[in-house]
């Protein structure tokens, strides 16, 4: 790890203050540390922001919740709002690493975890991310945990985030406060498809600061998040699925899915969505929406699976939606 | 010939010195007496485990302690044109940087695992650090020293080094293959009878290729090396299985004689094999410390261990079974090939199909490719395992061709004799074994088609394999002290990995001498106690009550010439029991250890025991048994595998201390369960790197992976053995990965002969 | 403007006051600078759990965790733990079903079981839980993911969880 300064933030105008371009917030540090610690990550600066008072869950008025950025993983999968009205948000957070880093992991530092692409980790290997114009060593290489969405010639890693595909699903809003003052950027806009510049993987401007999520009122209906990997527990998506679904009288009224595992971003497959709204629930039309969930993929050499895996999980996830309803 | 006794007798003979042969039919008395052997104890070491108490390697702090933190070479092979270590000795609290330009010069050695003489525990034979030449991807090419580890850490990735790249061999291919002159601990080639005539009038043939990837040990204790230099004295702090190796190889590389060497390795945090030979940076921690002028520590990081230890190496396996109508095998035919380096190091993936089946016709045939790789390194069955996923999974296919139930094919083909030597064996249980397990499991109950048995979406099936492992008897010696309280303390230069041996031989001793367990103290991981040889192979137990075994007796001779004024005198060895805390004859006239020694006016006793090999198990085959019985469920969707239930029943001879054997033998499956569906080391061949150097990304089994494991042991004394006992560490793991993938096919009906078996295989695409 | 950083830290019920570079990880902190080598690292990863110790009684990867920013905080570790009420029946049990083999993932699995058993007192769910709304049942499932994150290589699980199993029924 590379020496750095520290500093504990004592507001969050301070610590936007100090925020420079050498800079990173450290909150829960699960994944900037690892990252520091390998020296794909390599501030000169580190703002302290663990004790900024953004922790707390709040209901908002008309309904919606608000998720402070420094709400460890935990405590969020644990409130009884979250577990009542946001299932599949609960859910997609249980599933995700192990209940210590769950201990540790914030609301805003899993929106920023950056991917698990070995190539990326590796200082040895050429990645677009992590220095521009490299070139990608996973293009040809080991590339069955990639992306078969929304990736590029430059970069074919995926989002990490169990989480981020849950809110991708609720249409939650992230809260920023900037130099400039406050923003809201919807979660669906809140990351970048890589393109030719992997390396700037959200909107965040220079020193801007997540200091909440919001989740809009509660839709009824069922959602769940379903999450396949290769061993029981403790690992990261082959592929995963955040959905829900309002059926009245045997029409489907509303749906939502979102992918994890399978592109650069959580991934909102609006396709399959609008395939779904009016249809009636049934085999059929939730057949459909799988297939148009995983329209245009473009499978790498040894990650062909992953098309077939989400086809059948969102064809599932469907059918089992639409069981409870 | 045992094959095992003959691996490591050659490596005896290389040295001058013949092991000692116990006499021809002496049968170990304690072998059928019941007693602390036999009895469920509790891990002695287990306060101070529970506690945080023990000292592992990188626990110890020397005073004025420096960190070190090797730099791996960026190429697969080539030469260091440059080394710049400007910018990493500028870095606050740098200490020295080491390369092969300032490195002090350290004699290469033979490589352990060849077996070839001499004995040191050096994994590999090349130079490392003092040459230019670069062998592996991420093999050491610096080592930097510093104040504190985040220093070190962060002023090894400033070190920078050019090379000259030359093209290396990174791929397992056929082109390339060759037969080694020996396989571990088997031929490399063998043929018996004739399996072209034996396939041609074979009712039923099954052919396949199954792989094995490239896995790591991945013990949960990272290698490290605390060395001290004092004066001409080294003293080691090392995660070494094998203490007194380590301790001839320092010796020999530094130019010390054996008496100044010094390695403590009482505990190690798992081992698994990956300890068994010293890595590189065992030494290098050596060399900087000298270079340094104090104490150093190397702790590999996870990701280190990757780069700077040795893996199993990968395997492929082509099978052909043949059997008659009556599901008698005709031939079998195991063509395998593995890898290796410059040290010829050829794990033998045939070990099973020389000895698991009465087959009048056999053709095992072992080649290697020698690979621009780190040295491959023993783990958990080395050969066996890997070989044992191709056997026993084309038995299964064999089952299902013939419509005959796996077991009972099994059963059809138990032979009576070893079917390669023809040699009779010590012992052999399998039979029990297989009824054992079969009636635990409720076997009988299985379904007889695949893709039969559905729950919801999950696709239930059960399969089962067998699994045999080499057993045999190693070097070492103890030094045995009675003091005049009574008490006795055995100091051995073996290490505790887990296994339990210090329990275990706790429990020997005890009844061995007649001593109550908390009168006895074994203590372990001195390497100045004595020449002891166990590297691993599953033979600490024996190996250690043998060692005990003949201390025992040379107490007895030491105390009866101590025992002119007692009942006893004038007595013969032969004629005394030692029992009830003292030397009785059969007619109870004796006297205690505490008045021999009062008496005497002795304040102890000391006498040194030495390991004998049995006569008998060098003529005769002399092996363990297991057979798995598991169940799994599939999703049907998905392709995620769970095991649910597991039974295994093994044959490992009597079973010393059933607590920790129970244990052993499910933690070897349950690597095995991680071998079946998860574990595989990404080797990228464009580069030589490892890819998913991590715990993270190298998946091994989580709580959520494993069922409750039933484990039942035949548990009959093997009447050639000390204590009637065999060694089972191993075990555990031989015949799991079939067991797991004959029971995906009875659940889905797919056959998947590539480990592991990820989601993707499944399918069905 | 690098350099060290104070803390003031409470370990198993000692104070120490600290002068750290912010590099050094709480699990080195501990092991290092305390002379606490109970708690292990197994990987410094985040990935194998054998470095779990409590953080204001929230059970913690300490080596992904910087110890600069444990400040005022309470560690409790597993040299702790057998004056613990919970810990030491942990402990005992641990011994009584073999919950353990080379013992170095011990300290973490330890410390790790008695946040666990506070956090299913307290009625947090896991992923195994079917309903969310509910507390859930310690059954034999839910203590296997509820303890996912501690890896053990010797394969001690099925006496870990025997071992959970009696301190929870207790």
């Amino acid at each position: 790890m590379r020496e750095f300064a520290y500093v504990r933030a004592a507001d969050v105008s301070g610590a936007v203050r100090l925020a420079g371009p050498r800079a990173r917030y450290l909150a829960g540090a699960t994944n900037l540390f690892d990252l520091m610690r390998e020296e794909v990550e390599t501030p000169e600066l580190v703002v302290d922001i663990s004790r900024l008072p953004l922790s707390a869950v709040e209901d908002l008025p008309g309904g919606g919740l608000r998720l402070g950025a420094l709400a460890r993983n935990s405590q969020v999968a644990a409130d009884d709002r979250v577990r009542r009205r946001y299932p599949v948000l609960a859910r997609a957070l249980l599933k995700g690493a192990s209940p210590q880093l769950r201990n540790r992991a914030t609301v805003g530092g899993n929106l920023l975890q950056r991917t698990r692409c070995r190539y990326f980790y590796d200082l040895g290997a050429p990645c677009n991310k992590r220095v521009p114009g490299a070139g990608c060593a996973a293009l040809d290489g080991f590339n069955r945990a990639h992306a078969v969405l929304g990736a590029s010639r430059s970069c074919v890693a995926v989002h990490p985030s169990d989480m981020c595909v849950a809110l991708a699903a609720l249409d939650a809003t992230v809260n920023l406060t900037g130099r400039d003052g406050e923003r809201s950027v919807p979660i669906t806009d809140f990351h970048r498809l890589p393109g030719e510049t992997p390396h700037q993987e959200t909107v965040l401007r220079e020193g801007e600061l997540v200091t909440s999520v919001d989740l809009p009122p509660e839709q009824p209906g069922h959602g769940d998040y379903v999450k396949v990997r290769d061993r029981a527990s403790y690992a990261f998506a082959l592929v995963s699925v955040a959905a829900s679904l309002r059926v009245e009288n045997g029409r489907i009224t509303r749906a939502r899915v979102a992918l994890g595992g399978v592109a650069p971003k959580p991934w909102r497959a609006y396709a399959a969505e609008q395939l779904l709204a009016g249809a009636a629930a049934g085999e059929a039309a939730f057949g459909r929406a799988a297939e148009e969930a995983v329209a245009g993929a473009t499978p790498l050499e040894q990650n062909a699976f992953k098309v077939e895996l989400a086809r059948r999980l969102v064809r599932r996830t469907l059918i089992e939606l639409a069981g409870r309803s | 010939m045992n094959v095992i006794a003959r691996g490591f007798s050659l490596a005896t003979r290389a040295m001058g010195k013949v092991a000692r042969l116990l006499p021809d039919g002496r049968h170990d008395p304690l072998s059928t007496r019941p007693g602390e052997i036999g009895r469920d104890v509790d891990r002695l070491d287990g306060p101070a485990k529970v506690s945080g108490g023990i000292r592992y390697t990188a626990d110890h702090a020397p005073a004025r302690l420096a960190y070190a933190v090797p730099v791996p070479s960026a190429v697969a092979k080539g030469r260091i044109t440059a080394v710049d270590s400007s910018r990493a000795l500028a870095a606050p609290g740098v200490v020295l940087v080491m390369t092969h330009e300032n490195a002090p010069p350290m004699r290469p050695t033979g490589a352990y695992a060849t077996l070839k003489g001499p004995v040191a525990a050096a994994a590999m034979s090349l130079p490392i650090m003092n040459t230019d030449r670069v062998f592996w991807h991420g093999q050491p090419v610096a080592v930097v020293v510093a104040e504190t580890q985040e220093q070190a850490e962060h002023a090894a990735r400033l070190v920078k080094v050019e090379y000259a790249p030359e093209p290396a061999r990174l791929s397992m291919t056929d082109e390339a293959a060759y037969t080694p002159a020996h396989s571990v601990l088997e031929e490399s080639k063998t043929v018996v009878g004739d399996v072209r005539a034996g396939l041609a009038g074979a009712a039923v043939t099954v052919r396949g290729v199954y792989t094995t990837p490239l896995e790591y040990h991945n013990a949960l204790e990272p290698h490290a090396t605390v060395a001290a230099w004092d004066g001409g004295d080294l003293t080691v702090h090392d995660t070494a299985q094998y203490p007194y190796g380590v301790k001839e190889m320092l010796a020999k590389k530094f130019g010390l004689p054996l008496s100044r060497v010094h390695v403590r390795a009482p505990y190690i945090g798992g081992g698994f094999g990956g300890k068994t030979p010293a890595w590189p940076h065992v030494a290098l921690t050596v060399a900087a410390a000298a270079l340094a002028g104090r104490p150093v520590k190397l702790a590999l990081s996870r990701t280190h261990t990757f780069h700077m230890t040795g893996g199993r190496a990968p395997t492929r396996s082509s099978i052909a079974l043949g059997a008659d109508e009556r599901g008698r095998l005709t031939a079998i035919v195991h063509d395998a090939l593995s890898t290796c380096t410059t040290d010829e190091f050829a794990e033998a993936a045939i070990a099973s199909s020389r000895h698991l089946y009465a087959c009048p016709n056999i053709a095992a045939h072992q080649r290697v490719v020698r690979v621009d790789r780190i040295q491959n390194a023993f783990f958990r069955g080395p050969g066996v395992t890997p070989g044992s996923f191709a056997l026993e999974s084309a038995m299964d296919e064999l089952a299902w061709e013939l419509g005959l139930d796996p077991l009972d094919l099994r059963l059809r083909n138990e032979p009576g004799r070893d079917p390669v030597s023809g040699h009779r064996f010590t012992s052999r249980h399998l039979r029990e074994a297989y009824a054992l397990g079969a009636e635990a499991f409720r076997w009988s109950e299985r379904a007889p088609a695949p893709r039969a048995t559905r729950d919801g979406h999950w696709l239930v099936g059960q399969g089962m394999a067998a699994a045999v492992n080499p057993d045999t008897v190693l070097i070492a010696a103890v030094k045995l002290r009675l003091s005049a309280d009574g008490t006795v303390t055995i100091h051995s230069s073996t290490n505790e990995l887990g296994a339990g041996t210090s329990t275990a031989q706790t429990q020997a001793a005890a009844q061995r001498l007649g001593v109550p367990m908390h009168k006895i103290r074994f203590l372990h991981g001195d390497s100045d106690v004595a020449k002891t040889r166990i590297p691993g192979a599953s033979a600490a137990t024996t190996t250690l009550a043998s060692a005990i075994w003949s201390a025992r007796d040379e107490l007895v001779r030491e105390l009866l010439k101590l025992a002119e004024e007692t009942p006893l005198a004038g007595r013969r060895v032969e004629e005394v029991e030692t029992r009830d805390e003292g030397l009785f004859t059969r007619d109870g006239r004796g006297a205690t250890y505490r008045r021999i020694l009062e008496q005497a006016g002795r304040d102890h006793v000391e006498v040194t025991g030495k390991s004998a090999l049995p006569y008998q198990t060098i003529k005769r085959a002399t092996s363990t048994y297991g057979a798995h019985f598991a169940e799994v469920r599939v999703d049907a969707d998905t392709g995620e595998v769970r095991v649910s239930r597991w039974v295994g029943a093994f044959d490992g001879g009597r079973i010393v201390s059933p607590k920790q054997a129970v244990s052993q033998m499910r933690g070897g499956i349950i690597q095995g369960i991680g071998m079946a569906l998860m574990e595989e080391t990404l080797f990228d061949e464009r580069s030589g790197r490892i890819v998913n150097a991590s715990l993270a990304e190298y998946h091994i089994p989580t709580h959520a992976d494993v069922p409750d494991i039933e484990v039942r042991f035949v548990d009959l004394p093997d009447p050639q053995t000390p204590l009637g006992a065999k060694g089972i560490g191993e075990l555990g793991i031989v015949g799991v990965a079939a067991a797991i993938a004959n029971a995906i096919y009875h659940a889905t009906g797919t056959r998947v002969r590539d480990l592991p078996i990820t989601p993707d295989k499944l399918l069905q695409i | 403007m690098t350099g060290h950083i104070p803390l003031h830290l409470h370990v198993n019920g000692q104070a120490h006051d600290l002068s750290l570079d912010p590099r050094v990880s709480l699990l080195d902190c501990l092991r290092e600078h305390l002379n606490l080598t109970g708690t292990k690292k197994g990987c410094d990863q985040g990935a194998c759990g054998a470095c779990t110790v409590l953080a204001d009684g929230e059970r913690i990867n300490s080596c992904l965790t910087p110890a600069v920013q444990c400040d005022g905080m309470e560690i409790v570790t597993v040299e702790a733990m057998a004056g613990h009420e919970l810990g030491g029946k942990v402990q005992e049990a641990f011994q009584a079903h073999d919950g353990f083999q080379c013992g170095y993932c011990t300290s973490g699995q330890i410390c790790s079981i008695v946040a666990m058993l506070a956090e299913h007192h307290d009625g947090r769910p896991s992923a195994e839980t079917r309903d969310l709304t509910a507390p859930a049942a310690l059954t034999d499932a839910e203590i296997r993911e509820r303890m996912a994150g501690n890896l053990c290589r010797c394969g001690a699980y099925n006496g870990i969880v025997a071992a959970v199993r009696e301190v929870a029924g207790a």
